[in-house]
């Protein structure tokens, strides 16, 4: 079936149940049950439950000796074998929507013919945005068309649903920081649309996917975001930060700290074989948030969460063993002042740096 | 030597003079200078900025990435670039050119940076055809441009030393530095040959006749280096090329390989009280002295609560300290006259921004 030529432009269009869009001549009514002009996600999250119903004209009389003025050439009944050919169109259309930069989302393509001039949306993916049922028929043996618009909005899932998916406590408040534990937003004009980053990079929902691109499922279906997130944050945990981490040991940046520390053992002292303690769950997280949100372009010391720890003239803090022939190097957090110096102290541009005390500002939140 | 500023020098202005953010307190420059009268720095950012050290602006901004192919390296597994997008400069002045590396697209994950050699020329920022380099380097790793006494330029990447000639690497023998030093081999510092060195110092020449040392800076016959010494850790030194001798600095408030700075011609030392953070960040405070070169001697010490949390980037030709933080690149007077060839920076490590003279 071809498709009906309707489009949605890019201004805000009015919501509205029941609408024509036939210019002349008969017209179909569509009316949507229930009768909204806005309908919600239920935060399960599944599509709401809308019937379209459509009122054909009655045929016009067919004047004695003549053909009805709508009837076909054939002059077929319009009661014999009467069908509808439904299209069902869900698009996000992203203007007024904040920083969602263009981002647009669709429902697979629904064409449906029945035989009763009724449908239950067959809605088969989590979608919102606006919601535009047309439907076509033959009345006497002239097509005719008819549409309804409304509109289909997000609903928020609590915290206690959130936990639900198995996200760990420490994701849920990065997402709290994230996005405020919100898919949706609530106190805009278009509440209920999706939350998109402030960064205009296209990051969406719950856990603000933004690399790679979010699907149009991540964009509606808050499960789909959650699992996203913590695919992501699995990634980063398992693969990037212990990486990164155990990397370190074997940076040059770590040997020229041994280099240096050992060049300071003259004889009888012997250079030390110097390790860096065991890497900890903690030490896991907070190198995995840090590096959740992306580290800031070229920032120098940005990634890192923790380097070793070295005293106030640059030199390796030890700990000696008692053999003198081994030393274990301490692990050092990189406090956001430490941060604020590196950038200062590299010209980095304010705009470039990023939230300097990310990790701690997740570790803050309080999610109920 | 370290006359009061006045033969030379005219009084110019106070205050803001840019919107650049540069700006100076009552200030003097001296006249008709334009030897290495323009200060370039480079930072992380590859953000290339201009400064005339005669009228104490900042005539220019570039940002290198848009001239070239520095800052395409992007890790998509991790969403970010990290690092700095160059490393180093090294400027020729016979071929008015400066050079940086950078990495290449690569993988932080999977530690396969690959880095090129990036050539401007100056001042139209012209960019020649970038040099690969050999190998592959981790998060923290990266090539190091270098500067021989001779002005020569090379690359030191995987302990593998190549001058810089012609858009082309070839392979040479690792630079020796100092007179009677060693290159690199097992760790980063070279080794100085004592015996072809004297100083009053009995720490300094104590127990070996090798002593480790790693470069800093640069100016004509003399260099600052470090040397580890086993109860201060490193300290810095003075070593005179010309008359091998090696100099401790005294200072009376502690610096750091960051906080220490030559003089144009080599014969004064700026140092700024500093310390490193657990971390590794550099916390500076407003203690300065000047030191003579020569002798060790502290000709001055002074406080300028200005300086603190900004950093000394170094020592224009006409004897003024720039400095910088905060948004701001502040010149301010020095008692000094430097004179002669300008100064190298040869921090091994990522101690930016990185910055050289030039006369153009």
């Amino acid at each position: 079936m071809a498709r009906l030529s309707h489009s949605i432009g890019n201004t805000q269009p009015t919501p509205q149940k029941s609408a024509v869009s036939t210019a002349h001549g008969p017209e179909i009514k569509v009316t949507l049950d229930p009768p909204n002009k806005v309908f919600f996600l239920t935060d399960d999250p599944q599509m709401p439950k809308i019937k379209a119903t459509c009122q054909v004209p009655s045929p016009t009389p067919v004047p004695a000796g003549g053909a009805s003025s709508v009837s076909g050439p054939s002059g077929a009944p319009t009661s014999a074998a009467q069908s509808y050919d439904w299209d069902v169109t869900l698009v996000l259309n992203p203007a007024g929507v904040p920083y969602s930069g263009g981002r647009t989302t669709r429902h697979s393509p629904i064409h449906v013919t029945t035989a009763v001039p009724e449908l239950s949306l067959p809605f088969t993916q989590i979608r919102g945005g606006m919601l535009t049922v047309t439907v076509a028929t033959t009345l006497q043996g002239k097509r005719i068309t008819g549409k309804a618009v409304a509109e289909i909005r997000g609903a928020n899932p609590g915290a206690r649903l959130i936990r639900a998916e198995g996200v760990p406590e420490i994701l849920m408040k990065l997402m709290q920081l994230e996005s405020s534990l919100q898919q949706f937003l609530t106190t805009h004009a278009k509440a209920g649309y999706p939350v998109f980053s402030h960064d205009g990079l296209g990051g969406v929902g719950l856990g603000q996917i933004t690399h790679p691109r979010p699907t149009d499922d991540e964009v509606w279906n808050w499960k789909a975001n959650v699992r996203a997130a913590k695919t992501h944050w699995d990634s980063k945990r398992r693969n990037d930060a212990k990486r990164l981490l155990q990397n370190y040991a074997n940076s040059s940046d770590f040997r020229d700290l041994v280099d240096k520390y050992n060049q300071t053992r003259t004889a009888p002292l012997k250079p030390l074989i110097i390790t860096l303690p065991p890497i900890t769950d903690e030490m896991l997280d907070n190198e995995a948030i840090r590096l959740y949100n992306g580290a800031p372009r070229s920032s120098g010391h940005s990634l890192q969460e923790y380097r070793a720890e070295i005293n106030e003239g640059g030199l390796l803090v030890v700990d000696v063993a008692q053999d003198s022939l081994h030393g274990t190097a301490r692990w050092q957090e990189v406090a956001a002042s430490d941060r604020i110096d590196f950038y200062d102290k590299w010209k980095i541009d304010p705009s470039q740096r990023g939230d300097p005390d990310y990790v701690n500002h997740v570790r803050s939140q309080v999610v109920n | 030597m370290f006359r009061q500023c006045a033969v030379f020098h005219v009084l110019v202005l106070t205050g803001l003079v840019s919107a650049n953010g540069i700006y100076g307190n009552a200030q003097t420059k001296t006249s008709g200078e334009t030897i290495n009268r323009y200060l370039y720095t480079l930072n992380c950012q590859a953000t290339l900025e201009k400064f005339d050290t005669l009228s104490r602006t900042s005539i220019s901004e570039v940002d290198l990435t848009k001239r070239s192919t520095i800052g395409s390296a992007h890790d998509d597994e991790i969403n970010s670039v990290e690092g700095c997008f160059n490393y180093g400069v090294a400027y020729q002045r016979e071929t008015a050119t400066f050079y940086t590396v950078a990495p290449t697209k690569g993988s932080i994950r999977r530690n396969v940076r690959r880095f090129y050699i990036f050539a401007f020329h100056i001042p139209d920022l012209q960019a020649a055809a970038p040099i690969d380099l050999p190998g592959k380097y981790d998060l923290w790793d990266f090539p190091m441009l270098t500067t021989e006494r001779s002005g020569q330029i090379g690359i030191i990447a995987h302990n593998r030393y190549s001058h810089i000639s012609h858009k082309r690497l070839i392979p040479a023998g690792m630079p020796t530095d100092l007179p009677g030093s060693s290159p690199p081999t097992a760790h980063t510092s070279y080794e100085l040959d004592l015996s072809a060195y004297h100083s009053t110092d009995a720490e300094l020449t104590a127990s070996t006749n090798k002593l480790a040392y790693q470069p800093l800076e640069r100016s004509g016959d003399t260099e600052l280096i470090q040397v580890p010494l086993s109860k201060q850790g490193w300290v810095s030194v003075i070593a005179d090329a010309e008359v091998r001798r090696l100099t401790r600095l005294n200072l009376p408030f502690h610096s750091v390989d960051d906080s220490v700075h030559l003089a144009p011609g080599g014969k004064v030392i700026l140092a700024q009280e500093a310390s490193y953070s657990p971390a590794g960040a550099l916390i500076t405070k407003g203690r300065l002295a000047l030191v003579d070169t020569g002798t060790g001697a502290i000709i001055k010490t002074w406080t300028d609560s200005a300086l603190d949390r900004k950093y000394i980037l170094a020592i224009t030709p006409h004897g003024e300290m720039v400095y910088y933080g905060g948004g701001s690149t502040i010149f301010a007077p020095l008692d000094v006259h430097p004179s002669g060839e300008p100064v190298i920076n040869l921090r091994r490590r990522s101690h930016g921004p990185y910055f050289f003279y030039a006369d153009r």
